[in-house]
């Protein structure tokens, strides 16, 4: 009996005053009836979509149905990278998955832990045992794997353990630019170089820190530091290339080094950076900066001349010249020849007060300034007693590092005014941009000054003690340097430290090139010497040659009496006049 | 019967069709959210794929290994500063690169200069234009790729980084 029908037989009976009653509570039984059922339509539609429509549906057009869980809100801020300044990378983050349990989800620790211990090489059987039977909820089994190991672990289908996705830092160069960039720890704190400078800024992500290395030059100075080092069997090395310019470091190496990757395994010694942490006393270096103050301060002609016949007594020490010429030398031959009675004479003239605030001036007195926080302190006598004066005219009794000696001459050979060392990008163009918009410069020597310097540094390549550094067609200068290193307290004059420190081209310097070499041992092709004439020279030489050329620098082969060391060349003895012996090896 | 009215029927079939309307309109953009947070992962996925890529192709192109590589592979060696030169008068006279014409005299010889220098005056190089030739032309080489050179190089280098970056396992890059 259908429904209407069944109303139509209560029409018949019910009649009369109650009848609208009746009608009303019809149509509401109707209304409702028809809500209902408009209800269970709805629930219906709803169980269609979600099990066909939703489910089975793109499951049939064969679309993954894994729905990422709010992308945006899980994407972690990734620490930022390093590149050098051509954009290559030296530090960048990468994803991967790091492997946590929660052991109250497995089962069977035991099997889990066999099967474990079978899939990621890394573990040991009692430890994972151990850790998947503690009573926590959460431990970590591994940090960092390899794709490869995840996917097997996914494959155990052990509900128990679970992966988290973290960064891992990677450094593709490896070593090369290692005291730099600097490392990161497992959880990406910034421990040393860059790295840990600029962490703050890293952390947050975004744009690549740019800095002012480039990684062909950091290879090539890496190259001919190791080679010089292996040469000549010493403990390790620094290497330096400073834009004179602009103050950028395009290159800076210290040997032995390590691989960031793996800070753990390293050694103190190659963790140790050699450019700015380490201060050394530099030896003839030094002589740039006490022969420029004296030709600044006095001002005196070129032809003056000092006694280098004896070794100068001052109270109980005494200076000798490691390679005599006995005689009275002028300005250019006790630069050339690395005198250094000569020096101790000039740096007296100078007088304590005015090379003390020449030194504090340059700098040698505070941390160099660089972006990096590996920096030590210099060295310096305290009190500053008279006979300091003469010894750190010779760069013995002050000790600085390798990026003090680079900077503070590069200063001088570009005209005598203050360059700063930097390492980041930015901040090197803003500092020229700043410069250019102000035009002020720190003047430290007069430009008169900076030309002698140049030319003296000219005439240590083509006559001196650094003839194997020159480049034909690039016109190297440059002063080199050997310092006995202190044992015990004593100056041990089989424990070296050589270094050359050129620049090039010399008429207008724009590079700056150093390496030095910690204890090299002389080898036969050196006929017995380690000087930084015979160990570090030749190795700043083949950076040079093998640099310019990268650069697209052209060579500019200049006439015998063009070059800057000619106009030097009357106030050199010259042992046809007078019959005498002038050496044909020069050291200091 | 007033429950049957018009007004009624078409209000009911409006919100029918409305009701329809809404529910395919939420079904579109259902879809169309699970798509955006398809794409977005697929993007950051990619994303990841680029990182790693370009980590790989700056791993691979460091100057000691590109250095070892030409090394051992080719006869070039660096530009030295004698190699640099400043004026180009001691250079030959260069044209553009003309496609040599495909005669079967000159198919004889199997090279075909990139560069030709300005021929000498005596020369005996044909002047007339060179003439299409269809027929008599043997079949063109196809050109030839470059072989590709013997995998000396394990192509799981980084692969090997990625796996000593455990700290256990380290013993420093490759």
């Amino acid at each position: 009996m259908s429904f209407t029908n069944r109303f139509k037989k209560l029409r018949l009976r019910i009649d009369g005053s109650k009848r609208s009653a009746l009608d009303t509570a019809h149509s509401r039984v109707v209304l409702i009836s028809a809500g209902f059922i408009f209800l269970y339509v709805i629930v219906a539609g709803r169980v269609m979509d979600l099990t066909l429509i939703q489910g089975e549906l793109p499951r049939m057009a064969g679309v993954a149905i894994e729905r990422a869980a709010e992308p945006e809100a899980q994407k972690a801020i990734m620490r930022a990278d390093i590149v050098d300044r051509n954009g290559v990378l030296l530090a960048t983050s990468l994803e991967t998955a790091s492997l946590h349990a929660d052991p109250a989800l497995v089962k069977d620790p035991v099997r889990a832990a066999e099967l474990l211990t079978k899939a990621v090489p890394g573990l040991v059987y009692g430890e994972v045992l151990e850790k998947l039977q503690k009573k926590t909820r959460f431990i970590w089994l591994k940090r960092n794997l390899t794709p490869e190991e995840q996917q097997k672990i996914l494959e155990l289908g052990e509900p128990g353990l679970q992966f988290q996705t973290e960064y891992t830092r990677i450094y593709p160069q490896g070593e090369l630019s290692a005291h730099m960039v600097g490392y990161t720890d497992v959880d990406g704190h910034g421990l040393a170089g860059v790295e840990r400078s600029f962490n703050d800024l890293l952390v947050q992500g975004g744009k690549p820190l740019a800095l002012t290395l480039d990684i062909r030059l950091q290879h090539i100075l890496r190259r001919e530091t190791r080679q010089a080092i292996n040469d000549f069997t010493a403990r390790g090395g620094a290497g330096i290339i400073m834009d004179v310019e602009t103050g950028e470091i395009l290159a800076a190496t210290s040997l032995p080094d390590f691989d960031p990757q793996n800070p753990s395994s390293a050694s103190k010694e190659e963790m140790f950076n050699n450019i700015t942490l380490g201060v050394y006393e530099p030896g003839s270096t030094m002589k740039i900066f006490s022969t420029a103050a004296f030709l600044d301060t006095r001002n005196p002609g070129l032809g003056m001349t000092f006694d280098t016949s004896k070794p100068l007594k001052v109270g109980r020490h005494t200076i000798h010249d490691y390679h005599p010429e006995n005689r009275p030398l002028t300005i250019p031959e006790v630069f050339m020849h690395s005198s250094n009675i000569g020096s101790a004479l000039m740096g007296q003239m100078v007088g304590t007060e005015g090379l003390k605030s020449f030194y504090k001036d340059m700098g040698f007195f505070d941390p160099v300034a660089i972006e990096i926080s590996e920096k030590g302190r210099p060295l310096v006598p305290n009190p500053w007693r008279e006979i300091t004066t003469l010894t750190a005219s010779f760069g013995h009794g002050i000790s600085v590092s390798p990026l003090h000696i680079v900077a503070a001459s590069s200063s001088i050979v570009r005209g005598g005014t203050v360059v700063k060392p930097t390492l980041i990008l930015d901040q090197a163009r803003a500092e020229k941009t700043k410069k250019a918009a102000n035009g002020t410069e720190i003047s430290i020597v007069s430009p008169q000054t900076a030309h002698r310097m140049r030319q003296l540094m000219r005439l240590v390549v083509t006559d001196g003690t650094a003839r194997k550094a020159d480049v034909p067609g690039y016109n190297v200068g440059g002063k080199t340097g050997t310092a006995e290193k202190i044992v015990n307290g004593r100056y041990d004059h089989k424990k070296k430290i050589s270094s050359f420190l050129g620049f090039f081209p010399m008429e207008k310097p724009r590079y700056a090139v150093f390496i030095m070499v910690d204890e090299p041992h002389p080898n036969k092709s050196s006929y017995g010497y380690a000087t930084g004439g015979w160990v570090a020279a030749p190795a700043v030489g083949n950076v040079i040659g093998a640099m310019a050329p990268l650069l697209g620098m052209k060579p500019h082969t200049l006439a015998e009496e063009d070059d800057l060391s000619f106009s030097l060349k009357p106030y050199l003895h010259d042992p046809k006049k007078e019959g005498g012996h002038l050496a044909t090896v020069t050291t200091e | 019967m007033k429950f049957l009215r018009l007004s009624t029927i078409a209000a009911l079939a409006l919100t029918m069709a409305s009701g329809a309307v809404l529910f395919s309109t939420a079904q579109k953009v259902q879809q169309a959210e699970s798509r955006v947070a398809r794409l977005k992962s697929s993007v950051s996925q990619e994303e990841q794929t680029i990182r790693v890529l370009r980590a790989e192709w700056d791993y691979l192109n460091r100057p000691d290994r590109l250095e070892a590589l030409v090394k051992n592979n080719l006869e070039l060696v660096p530009a030295s500063p004698e190699s640099v030169r400043d004026d180009s008068s001691h250079l030959p006279s260069v044209r553009m690169p003309v496609i040599p014409a495909r005669k079967p005299g000159f198919a004889g010889t199997n090279s075909i200069p990139a560069v030709y220098t300005a021929p000498e005056p005596a020369s005996s190089m044909p002047s007339e234009p060179a003439a299409p030739v269809v027929e008599s032309a043997p079949a063109l080489q196809r050109p030839v790729a470059p072989l590709s050179p013997k995998d000396d190089f394990p192509r799981n280098d980084f692969q090997s980084l990625m796996n000593d970056l455990a700290p256990a396992g380290g013993e420093g890059t490759p």
